[in-house]
């Protein structure tokens, strides 16, 4: 029992849980083209004002107005409730096939590729949150992989679908000549992992991660695909890589989902795991100043409180690329691998001198 | 929010520093719960009508059922037992977010019995 792939999207189990989630879908699609720009306009209007009355006024101070504009309270209530659904209907449809899904996981951890820590300890700053909301998080759902996956097609409007996204973000990596080694820094599903893999076949190319039910995933997806690639759970701060013996790394939206002093020391990590001449692309929010009033951030501190996102704000008022410059000679702030937009994330790229 | 959302969103208030304090969005719990009733609902509708339209496509493909024929069918006694459960759990699922506000009174002293 079970619905055809959506692209390389395991299939909901029936067709009314397939058209549940159609409908999340497309109401998120309806939430992010049609409310969600009425609360930013409202927010960017109400800035202004909120400024001349009190020069000191903090975005929290904007955030709580838009608390009063009916605009701004249906686009957060319908953004609230329908990622909610999204997790639920998720979970529902994949807990009626979850014999099938499990074995496909047992069965391909027999192979090889997968490297499970039985020792691995979470950080303390996993198990306090569910990251977007999702239920059990990415380390406490043994589905977690699954889950993600078609909840991510759902979060970006079907533009997750299959492995284009990931693939242009492959592409961007500023990467030269022939790699041997590729670090894919918090690889989630490992959808950039065999991205690189196709980029480079002839690169030894590493999914790095801490929740293991996602590595799972990712190696039973990369399987399927069969492409050969290597998956490890392993905190991105402390990872097994000899000093100076890899050639390129990929932090892709990882950065805004841990706390400052740990993606600090991700940062050092990636500076001592880098060859000489070596580079990291780093594809994350872009910065917003603290101190700015404005729609974005108000929506911005929405997604952070009510979303799951709790470094977040963190992330974007931090000086994030001074930070890269005390651990990298040359660092690029705004990278623009193409004339198209990058759309909401920010590109920055550091190469080790040589 | 209910207070399993807030209870949940107090985890990571002090690492966020937010405003998720669980006053409700729409400034009254019971019209966030209201918003929640209608996006079930929503959602319920999109199914049935995109069921509705498959089946419609795969019959007519078949060329298996003359027009009425789903119009004029009369259920037996299993399945109107079964659209029975069907139709507990389907309203069970739309107006779950009725069930989940909280049984404390908002505002006492405020009801007309209590005046």
């Amino acid at each position: 029992m079970s619905r055809p792939d959506i692209g390389t999207v395991r299939g909901a189990a029936t067709l009314d849980d397939e058209s549940y989630l159609d409908f999340i879908e497309g109401m998120r699609g309806f939430n992010l083209s049609r409310l969600v720009p009425r609360l930013i306009k409202a927010g960017d209007e109400l800035a202004g004002p909120t400024r001349e009355r009190d020069p000191d006024a903090t975005i929290e101070d904007l955030y709580r107005k838009l608390d009063d504009v009916p605009a701004a309270q249906f686009a957060k209530r319908m953004m609230r409730s329908t990622q909610l659904m999204m997790w639920r209907g998720v979970q529902l449809t994949y807990r009626r096939i979850s014999d099938d899904l499990e074995a496909r996981l047992a069965t391909a951890e027999t192979e090889p590729g997968l490297h499970i820590d039985p020792d691995f300890v979470y950080p303390d700053y996993i198990a306090a949150q569910d990251i977007h909301l999702q239920p059990g998080n990415y380390q406490d759902d043994a589905l977690a992989g699954y889950v993600f996956h078609y909840g991510s097609k759902i979060f970006f409007t079907g533009g997750n679908d299959d492995d284009r996204l990931h693939n242009v973000m492959a592409e961007w990596c500023p990467i030269e000549g022939a790699p041997e080694r590729i670090v894919d820094l918090g690889c989630g599903i490992g959808q950039t992992t065999t991205a690189l893999k196709q980029r480079f076949p002839n690169a030894e190319v590493y999914g790095i991660d801490v929740a293991a039910p996602m590595l799972r995933y990712a190696h039973a997806r990369a399987r399927d695909l069969d492409i050969p690639v290597h998956f490890s759970q392993e905190d991105a701060a402390r990872t097994q890589f000899a000093s100076g013996s890899v050639d390129a790394v990929l932090a892709m939206i990882l950065f805004h989902e841990v706390p400052a002093d740990h993606a600090e020391a991700v940062v050092r990590e990636i500076a001592r795991i880098l060859k000489p001449g070596g580079s990291v692309t780093i594809i994350d929010f872009p910065g917003i100043p603290e101190s700015e009033l404005s729609g974005r951030h108000c929506m911005r501190l929405f997604d952070a409180w009510y979303n799951g996102e709790p470094f977040a704000p963190g992330f974007v008022h931090s000086d994030f690329t001074s930070l890269l410059r005390a651990h990298f000679e040359q660092v690029e702030p705004d990278y623009r691998p193409a004339r198209t937009s990058t759309g909401a994330l920010q590109i920055r790229v550091c190469r080790k001198a040589q | 929010m209910t207070p399993d959302e807030v209870k949940d969103i107090q985890r990571w208030l002090d690492a966020s520093k937010g405003l998720a304090d669980g006053r409700p969005f729409l400034g009254d719990v019971r019209l966030d719960a209201l918003i929640d009733v209608l996006l079930e609902i929503s959602a319920q509708l999109w199914v049935l009508k995109r069921r509705n339209g498959l089946l419609e496509a795969a019959l007519a493909d078949a060329g298996v059922l003359p027009p009425g024929a789903v119009e004029d069918y009369r259920p037996d006694a299993d399945l109107k037992a079964a659209l029975q459960e069907q139709r507990a759990a389907f309203v069970a699922a739309i107006f779950r977010s009725f069930t989940e506000v909280s049984t404390e009174p908002d505002n006492p002293g405020t009801n007309k019995e209590d005046a």
